[in-house]
Parts: structure tokens; sequence; C-alpha cells
């Protein structure tokens, strides 16, 4: 499975809900990146990761991605 | 108004709506073709009421021909033996015969008359024994008689039975009198008697025949309702029968709406039960998930955001409904968690 912006987005809101666009695009915004795909989506998710309140949801993001690969 | 009762509601009009028009349309129908059924047998009894009655009359008339003409037979072979045993050699001494002239007034069942005639000639065809008695004795029923001028029909029987001078067995109808209102036909036969005897007035030898005639329809009175009409009583027995197989039709046609309406009771009573089972199913499956999961949303609403969505596990409506009230949860939990850190 190709990682998108789409792709990625999905799988936060499956986990997070509707907040999960904000912390995307935050995240996206801290690394200075304006698109997501196979070379920065893991730096992405450890950025997200950082936030405590949502990092076991971002674990089951980041499993499910890599088991697609 | 709750989910389950507008399925029931649902159920209860698609299934009886149907069986409702079915109901309502079913007695016309069946009516219609009653009626039709009724048509068709009236028209076929009626074709075979007349056609079986003409027929049965025909057999009639020549059942009764045949009788006119076996009974000039059996006068004829009694007369033969009459008179070999008396030994009468003329037909001078047959007149005289008070045996003979007995015979000449005999009437059976159909108030025949019978008669013992000689044949003098081509066609010359006359009285020796008849029920009016001697007066007519050698009479030729033409020329002497002037029968043929009251009854032409007569000629072609009598005549033929004397064609050529020979005694030979001839039958036919000729109109004589009145029976019910109208000319009557009497049918004749005239049978040779196989025996000639002499005139002692011209030296000839006169072949001998005997005759029979009669109204047929007398024949008809104790076997037919109806001696003028036989056939009509035939007739009129068939109609009756076919009268019976109207009323068994329509026996059959009330057992068949019964039935109907049997079957459509049946129908409702199984549009109610499946109206019943769809109702508890529904409350199953649909509507109690559902005030389960509004029960949950009412729990975050009053801020217990941990609360666990129930359902989440489900394949259908109720599994998504459940997973997005899951996912807008977790993100009022970190919502919340984020602003406590804050």
């Amino acid at each position: 499975m190709t990682i998108t912006y789409e792709v990625l987005l999905e799988e936060l809101r499956k986990e997070v809900g509707p907040l999960a666009k904000t912390f995307l695009d935050k995240a996206m915004d801290s690394l200075g990146i304006s698109d997501i795909n196979e070379g920065n989506y893991r730096d992405v998710i450890e950025v997200l990761k950082m936030n405590p309140a949502i990092r076991k949801y971002i674990g089951n993001v980041e499993k499910r991605l890599e088991s697609s690969q | 108004m709750k989910i389950a009762v507008k399925v029931v509601l649902i159920i209860i009009l698609g299934g009886l709506v149907p069986v409702g028009i079915f109901a309502f349309l079913t007695p016309g129908l069946i009516g219609s073709l009653q009626a039709e059924s009724f048509k068709a047998i009236d028209s076929f009894g009626g074709d075979v009421a007349k056609n079986i009655g003409d027929k049965a009359e025909g057999y009639l008339f020549k059942s009764g021909e045949q009788t006119v003409m076996k009974i000039a037979q059996e006068n004829a072979i009694y007369l033969r033996a009459l008179i070999k045993a008396k030994g009468i050699k003329t037909i001078q001494e047959l007149a005289s015969d008070p045996d003979i002239q007995a015979l000449g007034k005999h009437t059976w069942y159909g108030k025949e008359y019978v008669w013992i005639a000689g044949v003098f000639g081509d066609r010359d065809w006359r009285l020796l024994v008849h029920p009016l008695g001697s007066e007519v004795f050698k009479k030729h029923v033409d020329h002497d008689l002037k029968w043929y001028d009251k009854y032409p029909d007569l000629r072609p029987v009598l005549e033929g039975s004397a064609r050529g001078g020979t005694a030979t067995q001839n039958c036919g109808y000729y109109t004589f009198g009145e029976v019910y209102g109208s000319p009557a036909k009497k049918y004749l036969c005239n049978v040779p008697v196989g025996i000639e005897l002499l005139d002692e007035d011209t030296g000839q030898m006169i072949p001998i025949m005997t005759g029979a005639g009669a109204y047929l329809d007398s024949y008809f009175k104790d076997i037919t309702a109806s001696e003028q009409l036989p056939g009509k009583t035939i007739s009129d027995e068939i109609i009756t029968y076919v009268n019976s197989a109207k009323d068994s039709v329509k026996a059959s046609f009330s057992k068949a709406v019964s039935q109907i309406n049997m079957y459509l009771a049946i129908a409702i009573v199984v549009i109610l039960v499946i109206a019943g089972i769809a109702t508890y199913l529904v409350a199953v499956v649909v509507s109690n998930p559902l005030i389960d999961l509004a029960k949950s949303a009412e729990r975050i609403g009053k801020g217990e955001i941990n609360v666990e969505i129930p359902h989440r596990g489900r394949d259908d409506e109720i599994g998504v409904l459940a997973e997005s009230m899951e996912g807008m949860r977790r993100s009022l939990e970190i919502a919340s968690e984020t602003m406590k850190e804050m």
C-alpha cells in the first residue's frame, strides 16, 4: 500500500477521531513538509508519538502501516 | 414513532393490502367465472337436449314404422294360414268368411286400421276386407271411392303396392284426419300374403295383400310424457341433468370460495405472525443497539468521556455508527487530556 496524506489521515482518524487532521497537519508543520510519502511518514509518526495523549493510538496506526508494507 | 412500530406497520400494510385487494376482487372473479360456466353449460346442454331430442324422436318414429310393418307382416302370415286352413279359393269366399271379416275390424294398441286387398292390375289396388265393411268390396280406391282426391299422398303408397299387377311390400305416410288440431299423418304398410284367389266375376287370379295403418304417436303415449312430442320428453330429461350439473358446479364454486376465504384467513394470520417476529427482530437487532448507543452518547454528553461504546465489533451499520462514536469519544478524551496539560 502506498502511503499518502489521505491514507495516513484515514488511519489516524480511525484511532483518534475528528482531531486526527489537526494533529497530522500540526506534525507536518513542525517537520516543514507539505505532503506525506513513503520516505517521510515515519518521521511524522515519531512526531505524533511525542504527544502522550495519543501515543498508544499512534502505535496502532504504525503497526497497521508496517504490516501493509 | 418507534422504528419497530414503523416496521410492523410497513409489513402489515405491505402484506394486508395485497391480501385485501385479492379478497375484494376474488368474489367478482369467481362470480364471473361461475356465470360463464353456467352459460357454457346452458349452451352445451341446450344443444345436446335439442339434438338428442330430435334424434330420439327420429328413432321413436322409426320404431313406430317398424311396428306397423311387423303388424302387417304378422297379419299376412296369419291370413295365409287361415286361408289355407279354411280352403278358401275365391275372393268372394274370402269376403264372406266371418273370421276374415273380423280380422279386418281388428285393432291393436295404436288404433290401427287393417284391411285385405287384391291387385287387379297394374296399380289397380282394390279393397276386399276393410273396417267400412262390404260396401267397399272390390272397390277401386280412386275410380270408385275417389280417395286419391281426398288423400293425395295415399296414391304413391297404394300404387306402389300394386305396380306391375303384382303384390309388393310398400310403406309410407299419408294425411288422414286431424290430431292435436292439425292434419295428421298415418303410416301404412301393405304386405303380400303370398296367395292368389280367383275372382269369380272375371275368372282372374288376384294376388292378395294385407295392410295396416296407424297414427304412430299412439305407440308413444305410455313410453313418453308427451305422445305429441316424444323427443321433447327426452330433451326435458336432459335439461334436468343439465340443471343438476349446474347445481353441482355451483356447489363446487361455493366450496372453492370457502377454501379461498380460509386461505385468506390463513394468509392474514401468517402476515400477523411475520409482523410479530419482525417486531421482535427489529427490536433485538436495531432498536435495542440504537438505544444502547444513545445511552452512551448521553453519558458522554454528561462528561463521562471514558464510557465504553458498545456494538463496535458488528459488521453492519450499527457497527459503523459505534466506531464513529468511539472516534469522537477518543477525540474528546484526547482533547480533554491535552487541555489538562496546558
